[in-house]
């Protein structure tokens, strides 16, 4: 589960690093983007002029980690007035789906 | 392959009032933010409570708890110290994530040598790994409870 704001802090970063080690090893992982964290897949972002590595193409390894299972909360995008085409995977899910998500976790990671 | 219990064995333990096993990933550094204060908190609670800890992950700043350069003034609590203490205590297995460490300078002696650093500060009773055993945790504790 990814809350907060690609940059600012490393967090984004080494959470998604944690996801690709959890697909990495075969354990059955999907991830959640919410609140700030939905900046994560903001397609327009150019990371390189604060010389950082772009987050949201990162994010764009997950399916080859076998982490197929990509969720965006659909509250958090609407708050922050950004469509479905301002970002670039994910499917879009509404809050009742992600309380049944978590619900259902065996284990839930937050970044 | 592994593959996560059914949420019907997790909807079942939920219910009953059986000693769980908790895995804990710490985010959070000492003295900057409440994290892990709170955590260590919880750990003391759980244990106290006949509660197990199956693994302490440090990850993120978390990392800075294991830290034995941490020095507290004499009037307050030091976190990597009470933390070394309550590992020591109840010989709970502690890993710190060896890249998050590096990057942010908390080396063992080996690391240190082997990356050309003067000298290395891991406190005792920490194990740097890596990722893999907060995956292990995440599928072999009862819960995993994040504090950062």
């Amino acid at each position: 589960m990814f809350r907060h704001a690609p940059y600012g802090n490393a967090l984004a970063r080494e959470g998604l690093e944690a996801a690709l080690a959890c697909g990495a090893m075969g354990a059955k992982t999907s991830v959640l983007y919410i609140n700030e964290g939905v900046w994560q897949l903001l397609t327009s972002q150019n990371s390189g002029a604060i010389d950082c590595k772009n987050q949201a193409a990162m994010a764009s390894a997950l399916p080859l980690y076998d982490v197929d299972t990509i969720w965006v909360d659909e509250n958090s995008l609407k708050q922050r007035n950004l469509t479905p085409s301002d970002i670039n995977a994910g499917k879009i899910i509404s809050t009742t789906q992600v309380q049944k998500l978590l619900a259902t976790s065996k284990s839930i990671l937050s970044f | 392959m592994l593959e996560c219990p059914a949420t019907s064995a997790r909807k079942a333990t939920y219910k009953t009032t059986r000693p769980m096993n908790f895995a804990l990933l710490i985010l959070g550094p000492p003295y900057s933010t409440q994290a892990s204060a709170s955590a260590l908190r919880f750990a003391r609670a759980a244990l106290a409570s006949g509660h197990g800890i199956y693994r302490l992950f440090f990850y993120h700043d978390g990392v800075h708890n294991a830290s034995a350069l941490v020095s507290t003034a004499q009037d307050e609590n030091s976190l990597p110290q009470q933390w070394r203490e309550l590992i020591e205590q109840h010989q709970l297995d502690s890993v710190v994530c060896i890249a998050a460490a590096a990057r942010r300078g908390v080396l063992s002696e080996q690391e240190a040598k082997r990356l050309g650093k003067t000298g290395g500060n891991l406190n005792d009773g920490h194990e740097l790994s890596g990722l893999g055993q907060l995956v292990d945790a995440s599928l072999n504790a009862d819960r995993v409870i994040t504090f950062g």
